[in-house]
Protein backbone atom coordinates (compact mmCIF):
# COMPACT_ATOMS: atom_id res chain seq x y z
CA UNK A 1 0.00 0.00 0.00
CA UNK A 2 1.45 3.77 -0.96
CA UNK A 3 -0.55 6.13 0.54
CA UNK A 4 0.13 9.77 -1.25
CA UNK A 5 -1.24 13.27 -1.21
CA UNK A 6 -4.20 13.89 -3.57
CA UNK A 7 -5.40 17.77 -2.22
CA UNK A 8 -6.04 19.34 0.95
CA UNK A 9 -8.29 16.75 2.15
CA UNK A 10 -8.09 13.86 0.11
CA UNK A 11 -5.19 10.86 0.54
CA UNK A 12 -4.87 7.91 -2.43
CA UNK A 13 -4.25 5.04 -1.56
CA UNK A 14 -2.17 3.03 -4.48
CA UNK A 15 -1.82 -0.74 -4.20
CA UNK A 16 1.30 -2.41 -5.43
CA UNK A 17 0.93 -5.87 -6.07
CA UNK A 18 2.33 -8.16 -8.86
CA UNK A 19 -0.98 -7.57 -11.32
CA UNK A 20 -4.44 -5.30 -11.74
CA UNK A 21 -6.38 -7.87 -10.81
CA UNK A 22 -4.73 -8.51 -7.54
CA UNK A 23 -4.79 -4.71 -7.17
CA UNK A 24 -8.11 -4.60 -7.86
CA UNK A 25 -9.36 -7.12 -5.06
CA UNK A 26 -7.14 -5.01 -2.57
CA UNK A 27 -9.57 -1.82 -4.23
CA UNK A 28 -12.91 -4.09 -3.66
CA UNK A 29 -11.99 -5.15 -0.05
CA UNK A 30 -10.84 -1.54 0.79
CA UNK A 31 -14.15 -0.18 -0.33
CA UNK A 32 -15.69 -2.49 2.02
CA UNK A 33 -13.85 -1.62 4.94
CA UNK A 34 -14.99 1.60 4.01
CA UNK A 35 -18.50 1.32 3.72
CA UNK A 36 -18.89 -0.89 6.50
CA UNK A 37 -16.75 1.30 8.87
CA UNK A 38 -18.31 4.40 7.88
CA UNK A 39 -15.93 6.54 9.81
CA UNK A 40 -17.28 9.93 11.08
CA UNK A 41 -14.86 11.53 8.94
CA UNK A 42 -15.22 10.24 5.33
CA UNK A 43 -16.65 12.31 3.10
CA UNK A 44 -16.53 10.91 -0.92
CA UNK A 45 -14.53 7.94 -1.96
CA UNK A 46 -13.23 6.89 -5.26
CA UNK A 47 -12.25 3.47 -6.29
CA UNK A 48 -10.71 3.01 -9.80
CA UNK A 49 -8.43 0.37 -11.24
CA UNK A 50 -5.34 0.15 -8.32
CA UNK A 51 -6.12 2.98 -6.17
CA UNK A 52 -8.76 4.60 -3.91
CA UNK A 53 -9.17 8.20 -3.50
CA UNK A 54 -10.34 8.70 -0.08
CA UNK A 55 -11.72 12.60 0.87
CA UNK A 56 -11.87 13.62 4.36
CA UNK A 57 -13.63 16.28 6.69
CA UNK A 58 -10.71 18.19 7.27
CA UNK A 59 -12.70 20.17 10.45
CA UNK A 60 -12.57 16.68 11.94
CA UNK A 61 -9.68 14.88 10.94
CA UNK A 62 -6.19 15.40 9.67
CA UNK A 63 -4.73 13.19 7.05
CA UNK A 64 -2.03 11.81 9.70
CA UNK A 65 -5.01 10.68 11.34
CA UNK A 66 -6.52 9.15 8.11
CA UNK A 67 -3.40 7.81 7.29
CA UNK A 68 -2.91 6.00 10.09
CA UNK A 69 -6.83 4.58 9.88
CA UNK A 70 -6.16 3.24 6.20
CA UNK A 71 -2.53 1.58 7.76
CA UNK A 72 -4.30 -0.13 10.60
CA UNK A 73 -7.18 -1.34 8.31
CA UNK A 74 -6.26 -5.22 7.49
CA UNK A 75 -7.39 -5.30 3.71
CA UNK A 76 -7.84 -9.01 2.93
CA UNK A 77 -9.24 -9.05 -0.77
CA UNK A 78 -11.30 -12.38 -1.73
CA UNK A 79 -8.90 -14.19 -3.41
CA UNK A 80 -11.76 -16.97 -4.66
CA UNK A 81 -13.16 -17.55 -7.53
CA UNK A 82 -16.69 -15.76 -7.75
CA UNK A 83 -19.37 -17.90 -7.39
CA UNK A 84 -21.56 -18.37 -10.48
CA UNK A 85 -24.86 -17.07 -8.96
CA UNK A 86 -22.95 -13.65 -8.07
CA UNK A 87 -22.28 -12.95 -12.00
CA UNK A 88 -24.26 -10.07 -13.11
CA UNK A 89 -25.97 -11.05 -16.31
CA UNK A 90 -26.25 -8.44 -19.01
CA UNK A 91 -28.40 -8.90 -22.30
CA UNK A 92 -27.60 -7.54 -25.70
CA UNK A 93 -28.92 -7.55 -29.27
CA UNK A 94 -25.98 -7.72 -31.17
CA UNK A 95 -27.70 -7.43 -34.14
CA UNK A 96 -29.63 -4.18 -33.06
CA UNK A 97 -29.76 -1.75 -35.94
CA UNK A 98 -27.84 0.91 -34.77
CA UNK A 99 -24.82 2.46 -36.07
CA UNK A 100 -22.10 -0.10 -35.44
CA UNK A 101 -18.28 -0.79 -35.68
CA UNK A 102 -18.64 -4.72 -36.13
CA UNK A 103 -17.33 -4.61 -39.13
CA UNK A 104 -13.93 -2.12 -38.18
CA UNK A 105 -13.52 -4.40 -35.58
CA UNK A 106 -13.88 -7.64 -37.83
CA UNK A 107 -11.03 -6.22 -40.63
CA UNK A 108 -8.97 -5.04 -37.98
CA UNK A 109 -8.64 -8.46 -35.80
CA UNK A 110 -9.64 -10.71 -39.16
CA UNK A 111 -12.11 -12.27 -37.15
CA UNK A 112 -15.87 -12.69 -38.19
CA UNK A 113 -19.19 -10.85 -36.50
CA UNK A 114 -20.25 -14.25 -35.08
CA UNK A 115 -16.87 -14.84 -33.42
CA UNK A 116 -17.04 -11.36 -32.41
CA UNK A 117 -20.60 -12.05 -30.60
CA UNK A 118 -19.11 -15.17 -29.14
CA UNK A 119 -16.00 -14.14 -27.98
CA UNK A 120 -17.38 -11.11 -26.07
CA UNK A 121 -20.11 -13.43 -24.28
CA UNK A 122 -17.27 -15.94 -23.60
CA UNK A 123 -15.53 -14.31 -21.07
CA UNK A 124 -16.55 -13.13 -17.15
CA UNK A 125 -15.49 -9.63 -16.95
CA UNK A 126 -14.62 -7.67 -14.02
CA UNK A 127 -15.72 -4.19 -12.90
CA UNK A 128 -12.56 -2.14 -12.62
CA UNK A 129 -13.46 1.46 -11.82
CA UNK A 130 -16.54 3.27 -12.67
CA UNK A 131 -16.65 6.58 -13.56
CA UNK A 132 -16.81 8.83 -16.92
CA UNK A 133 -20.67 9.30 -16.46
CA UNK A 134 -22.73 7.96 -13.39
CA UNK A 135 -22.99 4.63 -13.74
CA UNK A 136 -20.32 4.01 -16.60
CA UNK A 137 -18.58 0.89 -15.74
CA UNK A 138 -14.72 -0.30 -16.79
CA UNK A 139 -15.15 -4.10 -17.67
CA UNK A 140 -11.84 -6.23 -18.37
CA UNK A 141 -10.67 -7.59 -19.77
CA UNK A 142 -11.45 -8.22 -23.36
CA UNK A 143 -10.07 -11.17 -25.30
CA UNK A 144 -7.22 -10.05 -26.99
CA UNK A 145 -8.17 -11.34 -30.42
CA UNK A 146 -11.63 -8.76 -30.82
CA UNK A 147 -9.24 -5.66 -28.74
CA UNK A 148 -9.89 -2.48 -30.49
CA UNK A 149 -8.93 0.65 -30.21
CA UNK A 150 -10.77 3.72 -29.68
CA UNK A 151 -12.34 5.89 -32.70
CA UNK A 152 -10.11 8.48 -34.17
CA UNK A 153 -13.21 10.47 -34.51
CA UNK A 154 -15.59 10.14 -31.18
CA UNK A 155 -19.33 10.04 -31.93
CA UNK A 156 -20.85 13.00 -30.78
CA UNK A 157 -24.14 11.15 -29.84
CA UNK A 158 -23.66 7.39 -28.19
CA UNK A 159 -27.37 6.11 -27.54
CA UNK A 160 -27.67 4.73 -23.90
CA UNK A 161 -27.26 1.33 -24.12
CA UNK A 162 -24.46 1.06 -26.31
CA UNK A 163 -22.10 -1.54 -25.44
CA UNK A 164 -19.03 -1.18 -27.10
CA UNK A 165 -14.95 -1.63 -26.99
CA UNK A 166 -11.99 -0.21 -26.16
CA UNK A 167 -8.72 -1.87 -26.00
CA UNK A 168 -9.20 -4.44 -23.80
CA UNK A 169 -11.54 -2.75 -21.89
CA UNK A 170 -15.81 -3.15 -22.85
CA UNK A 171 -18.54 -1.12 -21.17
CA UNK A 172 -22.28 -0.19 -21.32
CA UNK A 173 -23.13 3.30 -22.07
CA UNK A 174 -25.62 4.13 -19.17
CA UNK A 175 -27.16 7.40 -20.92
CA UNK A 176 -26.43 9.11 -24.35
CA UNK A 177 -22.90 10.83 -24.27
CA UNK A 178 -20.42 11.69 -26.95
CA UNK A 179 -18.36 8.71 -27.23
CA UNK A 180 -15.35 7.20 -29.28
CA UNK A 181 -15.66 3.57 -28.44
CA UNK A 182 -16.74 0.46 -30.97
CA UNK A 183 -20.29 0.14 -30.69
CA UNK A 184 -20.98 -3.41 -30.68
CA UNK A 185 -24.87 -3.71 -29.41
CA UNK A 186 -27.40 -2.46 -27.53
CA UNK A 187 -28.58 -3.55 -24.12
CA UNK A 188 -31.76 -2.90 -22.07
CA UNK A 189 -30.82 -3.22 -18.71
CA UNK A 190 -31.44 -0.13 -16.55
CA UNK A 191 -27.60 0.44 -15.28
CA UNK A 192 -28.22 3.27 -13.24
CA UNK A 193 -31.50 4.82 -11.63
CA UNK A 194 -31.18 7.13 -8.69
CA UNK A 195 -34.87 5.95 -7.91
CA UNK A 196 -33.08 2.56 -6.92
CA UNK A 197 -30.99 1.53 -3.92
CA UNK A 198 -28.06 0.98 -4.61
CA UNK A 199 -28.60 3.66 -7.85
CA UNK A 200 -26.08 1.44 -10.01
CA UNK A 201 -26.40 -2.13 -10.63
CA UNK A 202 -22.33 -2.25 -10.49
CA UNK A 203 -19.73 -1.44 -8.33
CA UNK A 204 -15.49 -2.07 -8.37
CA UNK A 205 -14.69 -6.04 -8.33
CA UNK A 206 -18.49 -7.63 -9.44
CA UNK A 207 -18.04 -9.80 -12.05
CA UNK A 208 -20.30 -9.20 -15.44
CA UNK A 209 -21.26 -11.43 -18.35
CA UNK A 210 -22.74 -10.48 -21.11
CA UNK A 211 -25.52 -12.48 -23.33
CA UNK A 212 -27.37 -12.55 -26.52
CA UNK A 213 -30.97 -12.10 -27.10
CA UNK A 214 -32.77 -10.96 -30.46
CA UNK A 215 -34.91 -7.60 -31.34
CA UNK A 216 -38.21 -9.53 -29.79
CA UNK A 217 -36.47 -10.19 -26.37
CA UNK A 218 -35.10 -6.44 -26.56
CA UNK A 219 -37.64 -4.82 -26.81
CA UNK A 220 -39.93 -6.87 -23.64
CA UNK A 221 -36.77 -5.63 -21.67
CA UNK A 222 -37.12 -2.44 -22.38
CA UNK A 223 -40.96 -2.52 -21.71
CA UNK A 224 -39.77 -4.27 -18.00
CA UNK A 225 -37.29 -2.10 -17.15
CA UNK A 226 -39.30 1.10 -17.59
CA UNK B 1 -46.37 29.91 3.50
CA UNK B 2 -44.77 29.55 0.38
CA UNK B 3 -43.55 32.31 -2.58
CA UNK B 4 -42.35 31.50 -5.92
CA UNK B 5 -39.90 33.21 -7.57
CA UNK B 6 -40.43 33.17 -11.68
CA UNK B 7 -37.69 33.33 -13.73
CA UNK B 8 -38.32 35.91 -16.54
CA UNK B 9 -34.59 35.75 -17.80
CA UNK B 10 -32.08 33.06 -17.42
CA UNK B 11 -28.93 34.54 -18.55
CA UNK B 12 -26.25 32.54 -19.95
CA UNK B 13 -26.35 30.12 -17.09
CA UNK B 14 -28.44 29.81 -13.78
CA UNK B 15 -28.63 27.17 -11.77
CA UNK B 16 -29.35 25.86 -8.32
CA UNK B 17 -26.54 24.81 -6.26
CA UNK B 18 -26.55 23.63 -2.73
CA UNK B 19 -23.51 22.10 -0.78
CA UNK B 20 -22.80 19.12 -3.79
CA UNK B 21 -23.61 15.57 -3.75
CA UNK B 22 -21.29 13.87 -2.25
CA UNK B 23 -21.19 10.12 -1.35
CA UNK B 24 -21.69 9.12 -5.08
CA UNK B 25 -18.39 9.28 -6.60
CA UNK B 26 -18.04 5.59 -6.38
CA UNK B 27 -21.03 5.65 -9.02
CA UNK B 28 -19.26 8.31 -11.45
CA UNK B 29 -21.33 11.19 -9.93
CA UNK B 30 -19.48 14.31 -10.00
CA UNK B 31 -20.14 16.25 -6.68
CA UNK B 32 -21.08 19.18 -7.80
CA UNK B 33 -21.45 22.85 -5.67
CA UNK B 34 -21.11 26.14 -5.59
CA UNK B 35 -18.42 27.64 -7.81
CA UNK B 36 -17.02 30.13 -5.52
CA UNK B 37 -17.90 28.63 -2.40
CA UNK B 38 -16.79 31.93 -0.13
CA UNK B 39 -19.44 33.73 -1.74
CA UNK B 40 -21.95 31.17 -1.58
CA UNK B 41 -21.40 30.52 2.29
CA UNK B 42 -21.76 34.36 3.07
CA UNK B 43 -24.95 34.69 0.60
CA UNK B 44 -26.25 32.70 2.94
CA UNK B 45 -25.12 33.72 6.36
CA UNK B 46 -26.63 37.01 5.13
CA UNK B 47 -30.03 35.77 4.71
CA UNK B 48 -29.59 33.98 8.11
CA UNK B 49 -29.51 30.45 6.23
CA UNK B 50 -27.69 27.40 7.93
CA UNK B 51 -24.44 26.95 5.76
CA UNK B 52 -24.84 24.68 2.66
CA UNK B 53 -29.31 26.03 1.86
CA UNK B 54 -29.55 25.97 -1.69
CA UNK B 55 -29.04 29.42 -3.84
CA UNK B 56 -29.10 30.15 -7.50
CA UNK B 57 -25.66 30.66 -9.05
CA UNK B 58 -25.71 33.08 -11.55
CA UNK B 59 -23.03 32.95 -14.29
CA UNK B 60 -22.16 36.49 -15.90
CA UNK B 61 -25.45 38.07 -15.54
CA UNK B 62 -28.32 38.68 -17.78
CA UNK B 63 -30.42 36.94 -15.15
CA UNK B 64 -34.25 38.75 -14.17
CA UNK B 65 -36.74 36.88 -11.65
CA UNK B 66 -40.04 38.04 -9.74
CA UNK B 67 -41.10 36.97 -6.23
CA UNK B 68 -44.59 36.53 -5.45
CA UNK B 69 -44.15 36.72 -1.91
CA UNK B 70 -42.06 38.64 0.95
CA UNK B 71 -38.75 37.64 1.24
CA UNK B 72 -35.50 38.07 2.29
CA UNK B 73 -32.32 37.75 0.25
CA UNK B 74 -28.97 38.82 -0.54
CA UNK B 75 -26.40 38.69 -3.46
CA UNK B 76 -23.07 38.15 -3.20
CA UNK B 77 -19.60 37.13 -5.53
CA UNK B 78 -18.95 38.63 -8.97
CA UNK B 79 -19.79 42.63 -9.42
CA UNK B 80 -22.46 42.22 -11.18
CA UNK B 81 -24.94 45.19 -11.32
CA UNK B 82 -28.25 44.53 -10.35
CA UNK B 83 -31.82 46.37 -9.54
CA UNK B 84 -34.55 45.51 -6.92
CA UNK B 85 -37.48 47.37 -9.02
CA UNK B 86 -35.43 49.74 -10.87
CA UNK B 87 -33.53 51.00 -7.46
CA UNK B 88 -29.40 49.98 -8.08
CA UNK B 89 -28.67 47.27 -5.23
CA UNK B 90 -25.55 46.59 -3.18
CA UNK B 91 -23.61 43.18 -3.26
CA UNK B 92 -23.04 41.62 -0.12
CA UNK B 93 -25.93 42.81 2.11
CA UNK B 94 -29.29 41.55 2.23
CA UNK B 95 -32.45 43.01 1.55
CA UNK B 96 -36.50 42.53 2.00
CA UNK B 97 -38.59 42.39 -0.95
CA UNK B 98 -42.18 42.71 -1.48
CA UNK B 99 -44.93 40.51 -3.35
CA UNK B 100 -44.62 41.26 -6.85
CA UNK B 101 -41.02 43.02 -6.50
CA UNK B 102 -38.18 42.15 -9.48
CA UNK B 103 -34.35 41.28 -9.29
CA UNK B 104 -32.74 41.78 -12.89
CA UNK B 105 -28.85 41.23 -13.19
CA UNK B 106 -26.93 43.28 -15.47
CA UNK B 107 -23.50 41.91 -16.94
CA UNK B 108 -20.82 41.41 -14.68
CA UNK B 109 -17.60 44.10 -15.19
CA UNK B 110 -15.26 41.50 -12.94
CA UNK B 111 -15.49 38.14 -11.08
CA UNK B 112 -18.09 35.19 -13.33
CA UNK B 113 -20.51 34.48 -10.93
CA UNK B 114 -23.13 35.75 -8.69
CA UNK B 115 -25.13 33.98 -5.21
CA UNK B 116 -28.92 34.89 -4.71
CA UNK B 117 -29.84 33.50 -1.55
CA UNK B 118 -33.60 34.09 -0.25
CA UNK B 119 -34.01 33.42 3.39
CA UNK B 120 -34.84 29.73 3.62
CA UNK B 121 -33.43 28.11 0.69
CA UNK B 122 -35.04 27.15 -2.66
CA UNK B 123 -37.50 24.01 -2.34
CA UNK B 124 -36.40 21.02 -4.00
CA UNK B 125 -36.42 17.70 -3.67
CA UNK B 126 -32.62 16.54 -3.30
CA UNK B 127 -31.20 13.83 -5.25
CA UNK B 128 -28.97 11.87 -3.53
CA UNK B 129 -29.26 14.52 -0.51
CA UNK B 130 -28.19 17.45 -2.61
CA UNK B 131 -30.58 19.62 -5.43
CA UNK B 132 -26.79 20.83 -7.09
CA UNK B 133 -27.84 21.10 -10.32
CA UNK B 134 -24.90 19.16 -12.49
CA UNK B 135 -25.48 19.62 -16.13
CA UNK B 136 -22.85 16.66 -17.36
CA UNK B 137 -24.45 14.67 -15.28
CA UNK B 138 -27.95 15.21 -16.29
CA UNK B 139 -28.65 15.76 -11.96
CA UNK B 140 -30.37 17.70 -9.72
CA UNK B 141 -31.72 21.35 -10.19
CA UNK B 142 -35.61 22.09 -10.21
CA UNK B 143 -36.64 19.50 -12.12
CA UNK B 144 -34.17 17.23 -11.25
CA UNK B 145 -32.73 16.80 -14.43
CA UNK B 146 -29.26 18.39 -14.81
CA UNK B 147 -31.11 21.46 -16.39
CA UNK B 148 -29.97 24.82 -15.85
CA UNK B 149 -33.17 27.48 -15.02
CA UNK B 150 -35.15 28.96 -17.67
CA UNK B 151 -37.92 31.49 -18.81
CA UNK B 152 -41.02 31.00 -16.94
CA UNK B 153 -39.59 28.40 -14.26
CA UNK B 154 -40.82 28.89 -10.78
CA UNK B 155 -38.42 28.18 -7.57
CA UNK B 156 -40.32 27.66 -4.33
CA UNK B 157 -39.21 29.62 -1.11
CA UNK B 158 -40.40 30.08 2.41
CA UNK B 159 -42.54 33.65 2.31
CA UNK B 160 -41.16 35.18 5.22
CA UNK B 161 -44.16 36.92 7.57
CA UNK B 162 -44.80 40.46 6.43
CA UNK B 163 -45.57 42.31 9.77
CA UNK B 164 -42.00 40.53 11.19
CA UNK B 165 -39.54 42.91 11.73
CA UNK B 166 -35.95 42.02 9.70
CA UNK B 167 -32.61 43.63 10.92
CA UNK B 168 -31.42 43.60 7.54
CA UNK B 169 -27.67 42.82 7.43
CA UNK B 170 -24.11 43.30 5.72
CA UNK B 171 -20.77 41.57 5.12
CA UNK B 172 -18.17 42.89 6.97
CA UNK B 173 -15.37 44.77 3.98
CA UNK B 174 -12.43 42.92 4.88
CA UNK B 175 -13.91 39.53 3.78
CA UNK B 176 -15.16 41.35 0.40
CA UNK B 177 -12.96 40.14 -2.32
CA UNK B 178 -10.86 42.45 -4.75
CA UNK B 179 -11.04 40.72 -8.50
CA UNK B 180 -7.96 40.60 -10.65
CA UNK B 181 -6.46 39.54 -13.86
CA UNK B 182 -3.58 37.71 -12.43
CA UNK B 183 -4.26 35.01 -9.55
CA UNK B 184 -1.73 32.79 -7.49
CA UNK B 185 -2.82 29.15 -7.26
CA UNK B 186 -1.46 27.64 -4.48
CA UNK B 187 -1.10 23.78 -4.50
CA UNK B 188 -0.50 20.50 -2.63
CA UNK B 189 2.71 18.29 -4.37
CA UNK B 190 0.86 15.26 -4.56
CA UNK B 191 -0.31 12.81 -6.98
CA UNK B 192 2.40 11.46 -9.52
CA UNK B 193 4.91 14.80 -8.23
CA UNK B 194 8.04 12.70 -7.70
CA UNK B 195 7.58 11.28 -11.18
CA UNK B 196 7.97 14.68 -12.87
CA UNK B 197 11.39 16.06 -13.43
CA UNK B 198 12.49 18.91 -11.37
CA UNK B 199 12.86 20.72 -14.63
CA UNK B 200 8.83 19.96 -15.27
CA UNK B 201 8.22 21.21 -12.01
CA UNK B 202 10.84 24.14 -12.06
CA UNK B 203 9.09 25.19 -15.18
CA UNK B 204 5.57 24.82 -13.64
CA UNK B 205 6.28 27.11 -10.74
CA UNK B 206 8.73 29.55 -12.61
CA UNK B 207 5.93 30.34 -15.36
CA UNK B 208 2.57 32.35 -16.03
CA UNK B 209 0.20 30.46 -17.71
CA UNK B 210 -3.01 31.61 -19.15
CA UNK B 211 -6.27 30.70 -18.60
CA UNK B 212 -7.95 29.70 -22.07
CA UNK B 213 -11.10 29.47 -23.80
CA UNK B 214 -11.58 26.11 -21.91
CA UNK B 215 -13.10 26.77 -18.83
CA UNK B 216 -16.28 26.34 -17.37
CA UNK B 217 -17.10 24.64 -13.84
CA UNK B 218 -15.67 21.24 -14.82
CA UNK B 219 -12.18 22.05 -15.16
CA UNK B 220 -9.25 24.95 -16.63
CA UNK B 221 -7.55 24.79 -19.36
CA UNK B 222 -4.45 26.88 -19.03
CA UNK B 223 -2.00 27.31 -21.82
CA UNK B 224 1.97 28.06 -21.20
CA UNK B 225 5.15 26.58 -21.20
CA UNK B 226 4.29 22.84 -21.49
CA UNK B 227 4.95 20.04 -18.79
CA UNK B 228 6.54 17.17 -20.11
CA UNK B 229 5.89 13.93 -18.42
CA UNK B 230 7.45 10.24 -19.36
CA UNK B 231 4.27 8.26 -18.54
CA UNK B 232 0.78 9.49 -20.17
CA UNK B 233 -0.97 6.60 -20.04
CA UNK B 234 -1.56 5.54 -16.09
CA UNK B 235 -5.05 3.80 -14.85
CA UNK B 236 -7.64 6.33 -14.30
CA UNK B 237 -7.89 6.92 -10.80
CA UNK B 238 -9.75 9.61 -9.16
CA UNK B 239 -9.60 13.48 -9.22
CA UNK B 240 -9.85 15.56 -6.11
CA UNK B 241 -10.96 19.28 -6.44
CA UNK B 242 -8.28 21.21 -7.79
CA UNK B 243 -6.22 18.42 -9.10
CA UNK B 244 -3.56 19.34 -12.14
CA UNK B 245 -3.40 17.34 -15.12
CA UNK B 246 -0.89 17.38 -17.42
CA UNK B 247 -2.04 15.57 -20.57
CA UNK B 248 0.21 14.67 -23.48
CA UNK B 249 -0.19 18.53 -24.76
CA UNK B 250 1.96 19.67 -21.44
CA UNK B 251 -0.43 22.03 -21.28
CA UNK B 252 -1.94 22.20 -17.38
CA UNK B 253 -5.82 20.98 -16.67
CA UNK B 254 -7.28 22.39 -13.31
CA UNK B 255 -10.13 20.08 -12.59
CA UNK B 256 -12.91 22.03 -10.65
CA UNK B 257 -16.46 21.42 -9.36
CA UNK B 258 -18.17 19.31 -12.08
CA UNK B 259 -14.77 17.52 -12.76
CA UNK B 260 -15.23 13.93 -13.83
CA UNK B 261 -14.69 11.11 -11.09
CA UNK B 262 -12.10 9.32 -12.68
CA UNK B 263 -9.00 9.75 -14.95
CA UNK B 264 -6.12 9.04 -16.30
CA UNK B 265 -3.26 12.26 -16.78
CA UNK B 266 -0.55 12.44 -14.93
CA UNK B 267 -1.07 14.97 -12.11
CA UNK B 268 1.25 17.16 -10.00
CA UNK B 269 -1.02 17.96 -7.19
CA UNK B 270 -3.99 19.52 -6.19
CA UNK B 271 -5.00 23.39 -6.30
CA UNK B 272 -6.13 24.57 -2.99
CA UNK B 273 -9.93 24.94 -3.04
CA UNK B 274 -10.07 28.81 -1.95
CA UNK B 275 -7.91 29.62 -5.19
CA UNK B 276 -10.02 27.31 -6.98
CA UNK B 277 -12.86 29.63 -6.10
CA UNK B 278 -10.70 32.19 -7.39
CA UNK B 279 -9.78 30.75 -10.29
CA UNK B 280 -13.76 30.09 -10.99
CA UNK B 281 -14.21 34.03 -11.27
CA UNK B 282 -11.58 34.72 -13.06
CA UNK B 283 -11.85 35.40 -17.09
CA UNK B 284 -10.17 33.94 -19.85
CA UNK B 285 -6.60 35.47 -20.89
CA UNK B 286 -6.04 35.91 -16.90
CA UNK B 287 -2.78 35.47 -15.84
CA UNK B 288 -2.26 32.53 -13.39
CA UNK B 289 0.87 31.05 -11.30
CA UNK B 290 1.83 28.24 -9.27
CA UNK B 291 3.45 28.41 -6.11
CA UNK B 292 3.53 24.68 -3.95
CA UNK B 293 2.51 25.28 -0.43
CA UNK B 294 2.61 21.89 2.24
CA UNK B 295 -0.47 20.30 3.18
CA UNK B 296 -0.12 21.95 6.56
CA UNK B 297 -0.04 25.56 5.06
CA UNK B 298 -2.97 24.51 3.26
CA UNK B 299 -5.23 23.25 6.23
CA UNK B 300 -4.23 26.24 8.23
CA UNK B 301 -5.32 28.53 4.89
CA UNK B 302 -9.07 26.24 4.62
CA UNK B 303 -9.66 26.31 8.42
CA UNK B 304 -8.77 30.33 9.03
CA UNK B 305 -11.41 30.73 6.10
CA UNK B 306 -14.32 28.53 7.50
CA UNK B 307 -13.72 29.95 11.14
CA UNK B 308 -14.07 33.89 9.26
CA UNK B 309 -17.18 32.52 8.08
CA UNK B 310 -18.43 31.28 11.62
CA UNK B 311 -17.39 33.72 13.68
CA UNK B 312 -17.41 36.99 12.10
CA UNK B 313 -20.31 38.72 12.32
CA UNK B 314 -22.17 40.51 9.83
CA UNK B 315 -22.92 43.96 10.54
CA UNK B 316 -26.10 45.71 10.76
CA UNK B 317 -27.23 47.84 7.31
Amino acid sequence: MDIKFAGENSLIVYFTEQNLIENNQFVAALCLLLEQGKPSWLVDYVPSYQSVLVNFDIQKIDYLAVKKWLLLQNVAPKLTAEESSDIIKIPVWYDADIDNDLERISKLNDVTIDEIKQLHQSTIYRVYAIGFSPGFAFLGEVPASIATPRLSHPRPKVPAGAVAIADRQTAIYPTTTPGGWNIIGLSPARLFDVKHQPACIFKVGDSVQFFEIDGKAYQQWSHREG
Amino acid sequence: MKGKLTIEQSGLQSIVVDNGRTGQQKNGLSPGGPADRNAFDWANKLCGNPPGTATIEITLGNFCARFSQHAVIAVTGANMPFEINNQQGSLWRSYRVKPGDTIRFGIASSGMRCYLAVYGGVLIKPIFGSVTTVVRDKLGGLNGNGEPLKVNDELNYLAVDSGKNWQLLKAPPSIIPQFSHRLTLRFIAGYQYQQFSRESINRLIFSEYRVSNQFDRMGAQLTGPSIQHKNHSLYSEGITFGAIQIPPSGQPIVMLTDRQTIGGYPKVGSVLSLDCYALLQARPEDIVEFTAITMFDAHNLVMLEKQKISRLDCLPV
